[in-house]
């Protein structure tokens, strides 16, 4: 009895209702997050429909992408164990067994993959990948060998956290921080303050359309590191004043991962169309050092580097009076193997369900004709 | 079959190439027969002159000829005689409030020329300049027209520049400095000539500067005052779009030159000077009516020998593709077969319901060749911008259904794919007249390999999900009027889901291509972009569908609307995501599209409900 019970259940969850449903539902999700993007842009109007798993509308929930995935992700799931059959229809079979694939491989990049643009100048180098979204607050301190750097990132951040670390005797106390702000003059006088915050103070400010426009910000408390530092300090990005704490510089900036090895950028190459100024390639011919040894390497559209799970892609450019600089993007993906050996899956499941049809079509013309 | 052989006639009747219709002046014919397939780099790309005069005249006119002139006739009168051009009334004013503002006089065709607008725009400055101040969005109707119809002078006085150097306008009236030159005493020559008797001028100066000042006499003074007269044609702004002169062979220079920059002073070497000729001699037929000399012909050939980019062979496939038309002698043969297959059902069926397929067949033949050509002249797959993927989804479109009707035999192929191809042709007609529809493309669609596979496959999906649609359509239409007709509604139902599975095989598999694409330039397998919404809209929707036919919740009915619907999320994810102007895909877009493909949204829309309510009331009674 108990057994039956549970496979009304289980048959109930494999239904294929609850997918045409969930589906629907992704559907009016997609059309609302690609009509949003005009609003909000495609960063936030992507965490808002795709990246969620509820979403409020008003004062009303309702369900983000990510639950709705998760549901199809049951459906399927159930479905492949207990309903599909893959003596009577291979071809279906195989398909969803594909779009199992894809759905695990999307679920992976969502949590496990990060990206950002890493810039060199031409002759220059550099070891680390700046991160498109998240900021850090670093404490650089100067010394004769290699800098000492502490951070913290600006992800964790609110207001009322404490920061304390063995690299610093005292502590930093967070009061305020920002998404997006600019610069005013200060109207009120706030003694407490330091440094370039005894003059301005920053206004809150909507986050932008194009995310990597926005200005983060924060104001901090310092205590424990001598009469002359402890007070209120404002920080935000690219401040050209630099702010110290003691010997040590604080800053905020994008958050860095750094790399075990290095790229150097030889020559950044942009081609136009003849008599236009339309672009017909870039290119970076770049160095790769590691471990002491150098490999040269050309990265450019459709051409990217691969090397230690990272991927470096041609994305922009930056001229000027000095020397071309290139902007690569570097994005780390563990599930960017999964669409491409799902969709031959999937591809070959319709493939072989639609053949299987072709001779029933050819059935029913004979017989009409004879 | 004596039928199908008059259906062959006629085919051949309206194939046949309708030859350059242009004007009956032997010297502009022969001139523009000789300079059809000349080179020149234009936005990137080295094309026909041919070509080059069809894009300005479709801007300027509205058409790719005049009613007198072929486009490269008219081209080379205003490269060679500017005055009779700027009476040609050639540029099309629609908007009666635009002409009111120029203070033209109406006239029926719409038409006017450079003589009549010109001053009158001169006059508007002030208006224009604050037209232009102003943002785009903000700008009104007649403002914008006028700005546009203003970038059009301005590009027609640049191109009428071109050639200045070739008009006899310099003469000297005293007998014996003209002899020096070696023309009779006011006879014209062009700058051209004075331009190669430098050593002559020379010459002169030399004497005159060892003169007193007093001595100077009116011979000496002619001379100044011709130096003078050329110098002023020589210093006006050079034009630079008529570059007709390749880089040498073997540089690395891939800049092409004006015929204007070889007579900035610098001596001309050999190259330089054939280049030259050739064009002094193309103006000399267009102007005398003389013959062209009996070696022309291979001198151009040995002129451009060993150039890159320049095949003659390419160039005169453009030019021929240019004359013929194929796309719009294949739409005509859709309309043929369409209206056949109308008749055949009305009155008469046996043979006409053949010869509409032949005719299908014709136009679909004339379709792909038009494809093919394109493809070879631009040595590209064959979609890689807008108007492509129209062409090639109207061509998948027909040739689906092409297969179906010779599976079925049911005059039902015939019909979709004939009503299919003429209006995604008449679709692609809109598209362009934008201008030169084979444009270069940026840097990261320049990819022969992804173009050929990630688009190629959705545009065989859209092709197939309107097929589908169009089946959903007839459905509808039989389930309301035929309603007995169940050996029919049953066959096609089967086609509904039959193309459906079909359709969204390619949809799903161009969209994942796409994906592997993007993940390939820009690192990411998916980002959620509008175009890349669109495409998984339509392949959402296809499962819907099909998981919804399989739960019960849809029935016959159901998904034949659901496949109406499905044209419009098609339709949008084609057009629409063009006037989001969000992500990296947009690529074309002008403003009468939107209109129109609101208006097609809402007439499916509208229709498709109807049909369905209707049917779903049939069956219940």
């Amino acid at each position: 009895m108990e057994k039956k019970e549970r496979n009304k259940w289980l048959l109930l969850l494999a239904d294929p209702v609850i997918f045409f449903y969930s589906c629907s539902w992704l559907m009016v999700l997609v059309i609302a997050g690609t009509l949003a993007q005009r609003e909000l842009g495609l960063y936030m109007a992507q965490q808002k429909y795709f990246a969620s798993w509820f979403f409020f509308t008003g004062p009303v929930p309702l369900p983000g992408g990510r639950i709705t995935m998760a549901i199809i992700f049951i459906n399927l799931v159930v479905y492949l164990l207990i309903k599909s059959s893959f003596k009577k229809t291979p071809g279906i079979f195989i398909a969803h067994i594909g779009a199992l694939l894809l759905l695990l491989g999307g679920f992976l990049t969502a949590y496990f993959s990060s990206e950002g643009t890493m810039v060199i100048q031409e002759g220059d180098s550099s070891q680390y990948v700046s991160d498109y979204h998240s900021r850090e607050l670093v404490l650089i301190n100067p010394s004769q060998e290699e800098d000492e750097v502490t951070s913290f990132s600006m992800g964790w951040l609110s207001a009322g956290e404490t920061l304390k670390h063995e690299t610093f005797q005292g502590e930093i106390k967070i009061l305020e921080t920002y998404t997006n702000c600019d610069v005013v003059q200060r109207t009120d006088s706030d003694p407490s303050f330091k440094g370039f915050g005894q003059r301005f103070q920053a206004r809150e400010l909507p986050d932008d359309k194009s995310h990597e426009r926005n200005m983060f910000g924060l104001v901090m408390a310092v205590s424990g590191f001598g009469d002359s530092i402890d007070g209120k300090y404002l920080l935000v990005e690219y401040m050209n004043e630099p702010t110290f704490l003691g010997a040590a510089q604080c800053v905020i900036r994008k958050e860095r991962t750094y790399l075990p090895f290095e790229i150097e950028l030889l020559d950044f190459e942009k081609k136009l169309h003849p008599g236009t100024n339309m672009p017909k390639s870039y290119k970076s011919v770049v160095n790769l050092l590691e471990d002491g040894q150098s490999r040269r390497v050309v990265i450019q559209m459709n051409e990217p580097l691969r090397h230690h799970g990272y991927t470096f892609f041609q994305s922009s450019f930056i001229e000027g009076r000095g020397p071309d600089s290139t902007v690569l993007s570097a994005v780390k993906n563990y599930g960017r193997q999964f669409p491409y050996i799902s969709s031959i899956i999937m591809c070959i499941g319709l493939l072989i369900h639609l053949i299987q049809l072709v001779p029933g079509l050819m059935k029913r013309n004979e017989e009409k004709e004879g | 079959m004596k039928y199908s052989k008059l259906v062959l006639f006629i085919t051949f009747l309206l194939a046949l190439p309708m030859g350059f219709a242009g004007s009956e002046n032997p010297s502009y014919q022969a001139a523009a027969k000789a300079s059809a397939n000349l080179p020149i780099l234009h936005e990137g790309r080295v094309k026909p002159i041919n070509t080059f005069a069809q894009v300005h005249l479709l801007a300027f006119y509205g058409k790719r000829k005049t009613e007198e002139l072929g486009a490269t006739e008219w081209l080379l009168e205003l490269l060679i005689s500017p005055e009779k051009a700027d009476n040609r009334q050639v540029f099309d004013i629609r908007n009666a409030a635009v002409s009111e503002a120029l203070n033209l006089e109406f006239n029926k065709k719409h038409k006017y020329s450079f003589n009549e607008i010109w001053p009158e725009m001169r006059k508007s400055m002030d208006f224009l300049r604050k037209a232009y101040d102003k943002p785009k969005e903000d700008r009104d109707l007649v403002e914008s027209q006028m700005l546009e119809l203003y970038s059009n002078l301005s590009r027609y006085i640049e191109i009428g520049k071109s050639l200045t150097f070739l008009q006899k306008n310099f003469g000297l009236s005293s007998e014996k400095l003209a002899s020096a030159f070696g023309i009779k005493a006011g006879e014209k020559e062009s700058l051209l000539y004075f331009h190669k008797k430098k050593d002559v001028f020379a010459s002169f100066l030399q004497q005159m500067r060892q003169k007193p000042k007093e001595e100077l006499n009116s011979e000496d003074l002619e001379i100044v005052h011709l130096a003078q007269g050329l110098d002023k044609v020589r210093k006006q702004d050079p034009p630079v779009i008529f570059q007709v002169i390749p880089p040498e062979n073997g540089s690395d220079s891939v800049e092409w030159e004006t015929l204007w920059s070889l007579l900035d002073g610098r001596e001309m070497d050999e190259r330089q000077t054939r280049y030259v000729n050739m064009w002094e001699e193309i103006a000399s037929v267009f102007t005398t009516g003389k013959n062209f000399d009996g070696t022309f012909e291979e001198s151009k050939s040995s002129i451009y020998e060993g150039v890159s980019r320049v095949k003659f062979s390419m160039l005169n496939l453009e030019v021929w593709t240019n004359k013929t038309d194929l796309f719009y002698k294949s739409v005509a043969f859709y309309i043929l077969s369409f209206l056949l297959i109308i008749i055949s059902w009305a009155i008469w069926q046996g043979p006409l319901k053949r010869a509409a397929f032949y005719s299908m067949l014709v136009g679909l033949l004339l379709h792909s060749v038009g494809i093919i050509f394109r493809m070879l002249i631009m040595g590209r797959p064959p979609v890689t911008t807008l108007y492509e993927s129209i062409i090639f989804v109207g061509f998948i479109s027909v040739l689906a259904c092409a297969i179906y009707e010779l599976m079925r035999k049911n005059s039902l192929g015939t019909f979709s794919g004939a009503s299919l191809g003429a209006m995604l042709h008449f679709v692609g007609f809109g598209y362009a007249s934008d201008g030169d529809t084979m444009g270069m493309l940026v840097a990261v669609l320049d990819s022969n390999f992804w173009l050929a596979t990630h688009v190629v496959t959705i545009a065989i999906g859209y092709g197939c999900a309107f097929v589908a649609g169009f089946v959903g359509h007839l459905y509808l239409f039989f389930r309301i009027f035929k309603p007995k007709g169940t050996e029919r509604l049953k066959a096609l139902t089967k086609n509904m889901y039959n193309t459906s599975l079909v359709a969204l095989f390619f949809t799903l598999f161009g969209t994942i291509l796409g994906g592997i694409w993007a993940d390939q330039s820009w690192g990411r397998f998916w980002g959620w972009d509008p175009k890349e919404n669109g495409a998984l809209l339509i392949v959402l929707w296809f499962l819907i569908l099909m998981h919804g036919r399989i739960s019960g919740i849809i029935k016959e009915n159901g998904f034949a609307f659901g496949l109406i619907i499905n044209n419009i999320i098609v339709a949008l994810a084609w057009f629409g995501v063009n006037l989001l102007n969000v992500g990296l895909h947009s690529y074309g877009f002008t403003e009468s599209i939107a209109m129109n493909l609101v208006m097609f949204c809402g007439g499916e829309f509208i229709l498709g409900l109807i049909a369905y309510s209707f049917a779903r009331w049939k069956s219940v009674t």
